[in-house]
């Protein structure tokens, strides 16, 4: 508590000073929205920390760094802090907070745990031996992958929902979202308004690569959006269903590997160091995901298919599993925070 | 003919001519004062450039070159250099285009809370982004640049510069060029020079800009001979908060608090119509006003109903529920500022709706406008001190970009941007003319004219 406490007080007086230079105006929208509120409270800090995404761009544009200067700025770093502070705070069920703090261990126990159990009950149901051989639906039978599919969505979108209307409770001042909030926070979150640096590009990893995050983000996020509705389509895995799936995989499986390129280059000192411990595991989660997804149609008619899609499909149980207590937390709250924040621009533009 | 340049300086005058020379296929040299941490002068704290021109994509309609004139004489009085403040005005017109060939982005008005200007063109990321742009682009031009190098003298003979020597990790190093361009800026941060004219209460005064700019290029040209002009100890000098740092604060230490509330002195007396005309106009003046009282500190004071009508301040305010706890807490004597607070109420003449509109005229010293009841807790101080900005005084050069001497001109010597300022500004500023100044001057010392 008493480092929140810290973290909010650092970000605010940090953000006072930004709020009476304003030269950041314009590269995202963390800095129109600061310019909303005249004296900054933590609700409001809270709300801009999750629009914050992390491009560094107001960090190489301001002459107010630490560690040259006496104000010792760090924003990026400082709203990163709040950002997992919200994710702390919000969590639900709260005592899987620890999820939170030990990310490279719980992802990883996880998924060796889910890998472990699949391998067994493949192994006990079916036999180690006559196992690869079977059809996949007599292992996975479309009577018993659709309904745990459906509860597993069900349970991840439930505790977003109680954990998205928690943190909503904290940042939205009694205010309503309207229409226009909606559609462009709809918007600005498929398009990646905010990885644009208002025209001059991100500042991650360097600053010539100015789209390569925007690139690898989108394709990961509409390689994930694709699996995800194709695998509807399960049994059918070599039609168009399975044509897509494999498109979203290749996709999940570059940008993921891009995320990670940016995490292993990229400079260390303007980014919260927490928020970073918690990014990478999931991102390679996601990138085993991917690629076990990729191998899917190269293995058909191979004696590992099964292998493989069991370890995929076991993966994917643990990516949704942990989805509300991971860094799988961000789309939610950074989508309620788009909304809010194009909402707010509406209402205190008319 | 390549011709070895040398540019003294490290902000955006002296990286506009050293982009220029080098584009000319000259070999060039930038010494920069500052450690590259810290390099760009006062330029990392601009944002804007105000310039004649057409209607562009950059601001919301034309600016006439007539327009600009006018509004610079009316800041300024007249020019001490006509024709060199009508160059910089004809060649204001090309300067966004020539900055976005070069690497700088403008804003574009395309968000909600993001007006553009008629006048002036925004670009992103302020003057950090700006330099740093400018220092990447002279990189790939060839330009060598050395960090941490102050020029300590200049040496001048027969109307022509013969040397300069730098200071560099303590030791002295000559260099000699072809071509000597000062863009070295002016002496606000020199302390001892300013104690000349401000004497002990130098401590108090904030420097906005760079440490770096000591000023002692400037001090060596004008120990030989060259035309001054601008006067010596005028500087923009404006109030900012005491607890700013003594220097590089930027933008961010100014208080816009002053015209919504009133301001007193060590003693709790006011001493100025905190009111008087149009803010943007009477905010320059505050700075001198707050230096001439004792320990050049003042308060700005205001209550609730106001704190959110004026630019928020890096600092806190300090906050009481009443105001003889607010005297309490920045100092001053209880019943005085109370006493001063109540008659101020009871003397509002509230004309109209407008509060631009209400005044107080009979206190000795009146508020003209703006005067609002000082009277919902909790009440809200602000401790001011002047900080200086930039100092006026600099070289005079002519319509070529040379230095002028009381006889004739250095043939090799060129100035531009803040050292040379004075030439178009006498007093007064105007939103975004330093860049324009700085990078209209520094094209021209590069070779602009040769085109």
């Amino acid at each position: 508590m008493n480092e929140e406490n810290n973290n909010m007080t650092e970000a605010i007086r940090q953000l006072s000073i930004c709020n009476a230079c304003r030269y950041c105006e314009g590269y995202c929208a963390v800095w129109d929205a600061m310019e909303f509120k005249a004296v900054l409270n933590e609700g409001y800090v809270y709300h801009l920390a999750n629009l914050c995404h992390d491009c560094r761009d107001c960090f190489s544009a301001c002459p107010y760094n630490e560690p040259v200067h006496e104000f010792k700025l760090n924003i990026p770093k400082a709203l990163g802090q709040v950002r997992v502070d919200t994710y702390t705070a919000n969590v639900r069920p709260k005592f899987l907070k620890f999820a939170l703090e030990k990310p490279v261990l719980v992802t990883t126990t996880s998924s060796i745990i889910a890998v472990t159990v699949a391998i067994l009950y493949a192994s006990l149901l079916f036999g180690l031996n006559k196992f690869s051989t079977l059809p996949v639906t007599t292992i996975i039978p479309d009577a018993f992958f659709k309904p745990v599919t459906i509860i597993l969505y069900l349970y991840t979108v439930v505790i977003w929902s109680v954990e998205g209307g928690s943190y909503w409770s904290k940042i939205n001042e009694k205010a309503h979202i309207n229409v226009y909030g909606l559609i462009k926070g709809i918007y600005d979150a498929i398009f990646h308004t905010n990885f644009r640096g208002g025209g001059t590009g991100c500042k991650v990893p360097g600053k010539n690569n100015r789209y390569f995050r925007l690139t690898v983000h989108s394709l990961v996020m509409s390689g994930f959006i694709i699996a995800l509705v194709s695998i509807a389509f399960y049994p059918d895995i070599y039609g168009y269903a399975g044509t897509a799936y494999l498109l979203g995989s290749i996709a999940i499986s570059l940008g993921t590997a891009g995320l990670i390129y940016i995490h292993l280059i990229e400079e260390k000192g303007s980014r919260s160091q927490k928020q970073s411990a918690m990014d990478y595991p999931f991102t390679i989660l996601l990138f085993l995901t991917g690629i076990t997804g990729v191998i899917i149609p190269i293995s058909i008619g191979t004696s590992w298919f099964n292998w493989n899609f069991l370890i995929h499909d076991a993966l994917i149980m643990v990516v949704f599993l942990l989805a509300p207590f991971s860094k799988f937390i961000h789309p939610i709250f950074r989508f309620i925070s788009l909304i809010k924040y194009n909402s707010d621009t509406k209402n205190l533009i008319q | 003919m390549s011709q070895k340049v040398i540019v003294i300086g490290g902000g955006n005058a002296a990286l506009s001519s050293a982009i220029e020379s080098a584009e000319n296929g000259d070999d060039v040299t930038l010494l920069e004062a500052a450690p590259s941490s810290l390099r760009g002068g006062n330029s990392k704290y601009t944002r804007d450039i105000r310039y004649a021109h057409d209607e562009d994509e950059f601001t919301s309609g034309s600016y006439t070159k007539n327009e600009l004139r006018k509004d610079l004489l009316s800041v300024s009085g007249n020019f001490e250099n006509v024709e060199v403040a009508e160059l910089v005005i004809e060649r204001s017109q090309e300067m966004a285009r020539w900055m976005q060939w070069h690497n700088i982005t403008f804003k574009k008005g395309i968000k909600g809370t993001l007006n553009l200007s008629r006048t002036n063109a925004f670009f992103m990321g302020g003057g950090k982004v700006l330099t740093d742009n400018y220092y990447d682009l002279i990189n790939k031009l060839k330009v060598k640049v050395l960090y941490g190098a102050p020029i300590i003298s200049v040496n001048i003979a027969n109307d022509a510069v013969k040397g300069l020597t730098a200071l560099i990790k303590n030791e002295k190093n000559q260099f000699t060029a072809d071509k000597y361009i000062f863009a070295s800026g002016g002496y606000e941060a020199n302390k001892d020079w300013l104690s000349q004219f401000w004497g002990e209460g130098v401590k108090n005064i904030k420097i906005r800009g760079s440490m770096f700019n000591t000023g002692l290029p400037l001090k060596s040209l004008i120990g030989n001979n060259v035309l001054m002009c601008g006067v010596e100890k005028a500087g923009h000098m404006v109030a900012v908060d005491s607890r700013s740092p003594e220097y590089d604060a930027g933008i961010v230490s100014r208080i816009d608090a002053i015209p919504w509330g009133i301001v007193v002195n060590k003693n709790g007396e006011r001493f100025y119509d905190e009111g008087e005309d149009i803010w943007p106009k009477r905010y320059a003046i505050w700075g001198r006003l707050v230096a001439e009282q004792q320990s050049q500190t003042a308060y700005a004071i205001v209550d609730n109903k106001t704190i959110e009508k004026f630019m928020p301040t890096a600092y806190p305010s300090i906050d009481a529920n009443s105001i003889d706890k607010l005297a309490a807490k920045i100092g001053l004597k209880a019943p005085e500022l109370s006493n001063l607070i109540s008659t101020f109420n009871a003397g509002i003449t509230k004309t109209g709706e407008d509060v631009t509109e209400w005044s107080n005229h009979q206190l000795g010293i009146p508020k003209s406008h703006w005067a609002i009841p000082i009277d919902t807790p909790p009440f809200h101080a602000y401790p001011l001190s002047p900080g200086l900005t930039f100092t006026y005084q600099g070289i005079r050069i002519n319509r070529t970009g040379r230095i002028e001497l009381k006889d004739g001109e250095l043939e090799n010597g060129f100035a531009a941007g803040e050292i040379a300022s004075g030439n178009v500004l006498r007093s007064g500023y105007l939103a975004g003319f330093g860049l324009t100044i700085g990078t209209t001057l520094g094209r021209l010392a590069g070779g602009w004219e040769n085109e």
